[in-house]
């Protein structure tokens, strides 16, 4: 049997390379030596007062020889982010202690020297380093011939320093950002693989279920009627298919959340659409519905049916956590200030109904985890919402009522 | 009531001969099977069933390729198809209303009363219970 005609994609990412054509390693080295070259010049013509020139030898052959230990280094550590942070932080204490070492530049000169490294941070991006870098060294140069009388040449080594810095962290925003994408890309492939063998186990499982209920549907015609023992273990045996068949849709859901389809949707029509759904249930449940909805709220990046399946799950959890029947209170509205940034959407869904022990909060998105395996439960309903939300950077918080009962928010970023 | 006559179409054999037993007891049945989509071609032209139960996902030839075929067939394209797959959820086709780009899937599992009301349906029969029962 063909395996559902899946194509299974490959998991290997592609290996970054660095810039100049050349690996990382060899990138990071070459950032370096001007680096070094820089370092050399402050320590050893604007000598200081706190250093003997032996210091500043020897922390300077340290820094040389820092870079000649980088070219004995497995090339595969380069890929590592991990790697980069003890690198650049040695670096960035090495630059600033020679640069305050020289006693030589004033409080302009660092705030220039700081301000490379912010713009580097916040575009990451090797190419807008050197626009930050001619920025930068425009602004420092009008600050500088406003302020000084220009004769003494050693000035001028400020502005290859800026430069210099600026490729630096440039080179390493960029590597963030570049590690950033690359776990974005590997996250997105790990669940196309996952939509892929989740198709083709529950292809290769649900045909022998079928074939399991059409032989326990003939053999309890044939046979069942005649004795009452045969008749409960065929039940036994169908409802046996039902379940497992019910654990491999759930698989299928929580695997087919891989494709999703962003628009821009009002949150609140697609809560009112989950909640009309499902009226029936509630009647037939006898749970009383109270909805708060703020009218202000700006639209939300989401995939609406896949929203829809979220809000379902809870509704129908906060229905089975009060089975007498109850109350269920679902509101949204914004937080953060009207059109200014970092407005977030909160939904919450609300029932007076039973409370999750506490020893079972931290488990209650883990896969396969319920307390309702004797009702047909499959543990797969909160796990799926989690991942759904996960999947639209939104946040989900379950707690227990003080009074009893659960209050379930999700925060939406607009 | 003449039986209607199905061609189940599916490479899992022992899902067809189960199908032809169970559809067969109703007695509203006669049932043919095959577990190789180019076969059911030539068998869909002898047996003239009045409804074909197809499978999609087959190691010879595909479903979606069958009934393309049968389409294209003059002796068999008024033939109506119901596809049986186990690629599909039932909340999909429930909320798609039993049809995905014009054609009626049913997902497996399915019990016989289940098919055999949508059989009913597809050839526009009453449902009812079945007039007579084989034991």
């Amino acid at each position: 049997m063909d395996k559902a005609g899946t194509v299974y994609p490959s998991v290997a990412l592609p290996r970054p390379e660095g810039i100049f054509e050349v690996s990382r390693k060899s990138t990071v080295i070459r950032l370096r030596w001007p680096v070094v070259l820089v370092c050399a010049y402050l320590l050893l013509y604007s000598p200081s007062p706190w250093l003997r020139p032996t210091t500043s030898h020897f922390l300077l052959l340290l820094y040389i020889l820092s870079n000649a230990v980088l070219h004995r280094l497995d090339e595969r550590l380069f890929d590592s982010p991990i790697f980069y942070i003890p690198l650049v932080m040695f670096d960035t204490l090495f630059l600033t202690t020679s640069l305050i070492l020289t006693q030589r530049v004033g409080t302009d000169f660092y705030l220039t020297y700081f301000l490379i490294i912010i713009l580097c941070s916040l575009w990451q991006d090797f190419r807008w380093s050197i626009v930050a870098a001619v920025f930068v060294s425009i602004l420092y140069g009008y600050v500088l011939f406003k302020t000084t009388e220009i004769y003494d040449s050693s000035l001028y080594i400020r502005f290859p320093f800026l430069f210099v810095t600026s490729l630096f962290y440039g080179y390493f925003a960029q590597l963030v950002r570049d590690g950033k994408a690359i776990r974005e890309q590997a996250e997105v492939e790990r669940w196309k693989t996952v939509a892929n063998l989740s198709a083709g186990v529950a292809h290769e499982v649900k045909n022998p279920l079928a074939i399991l209920l059409q032989g326990v549907e003939y053999l309890a015609d044939k046979t069942g009627k005649q004795d009452p023992d045969v008749t409960l273990v065929l039940k036994e045996m169908e409802e046996a298919v039902h379940r497992a068949n019910s654990v491999i849709r759930g698989m299928m859901d929580f695997a087919s959340i891989a494709q999703l389809n962003i628009v821009a949707e009002d949150l609140n029509l697609i809560i009112e659409r989950s909640l009309l759904l499902l009226k029936n249930q509630f009647d037939r449940s006898h749970v009383e519905v109270t909805t708060e909805l703020a009218t202000d709220l700006p639209q939300v990046q989401v995939d609406r049916p896949r929203l829809e399946q979220v809000f379902i799950n809870l509704f129908m959890n906060a229905v089975e956590a009060q089975p007498g029947g109850g109350r269920l209170w679902v509101r949204t509205y914004r937080e953060g200030a009207p059109g200014g940034n970092g407005v977030a959407i909160i939904a919450e869904v609300e029932n007076d109904g039973k409370s999750i022990p506490e020893a079972n909060l931290a488990q209650v998105f883990d896969p396969f985890f319920t307390t309702k395996r004797n009702i047909g439960g499959t543990g797969l309903g909160l796990s799926i919402v989690k991942n759904i939300l996960d999947m639209h950077n939104a946040k989900i918080q379950i707690r227990n009522r003080e009074n009893g009962g659960v209050r379930v928010a999700l925060q939406f970023q607009t | 009531m003449a039986a209607k006559k199905i061609l189940v179409v599916d490479d899992e054999a022992g899902f067809g001969r189960l199908l032809k037993l169970n559809l067969e007891r109703t007695g509203k049945f006669e049932v043919q099977t095959e577990t190789k989509g180019s076969q059911a071609l030539n068998t869909a032209r002898s047996f003239k069933p009045d409804l074909i139960l197809l499978d999609i996902i087959m190691p010879d030839m595909d479903g979606s390729e069958v009934a393309n075929r049968l389409k294209s067939d003059p002796v068999t394209r008024n033939i109506p198809i119901l596809f049986l797959t186990a690629l599909v959820k039932n909340k999909e086709i429930e909320t798609k209303s039993g049809s995905i780009g014009g054609n009626i899937f049913l997902a497996k599992p399915i019990t016989t009363d289940e098919l055999v009301k949508s059989i009913d349906q597809a050839l526009g029969e009453p449902p009812g219970k079945p007039e007579q029962k084989i034991s």
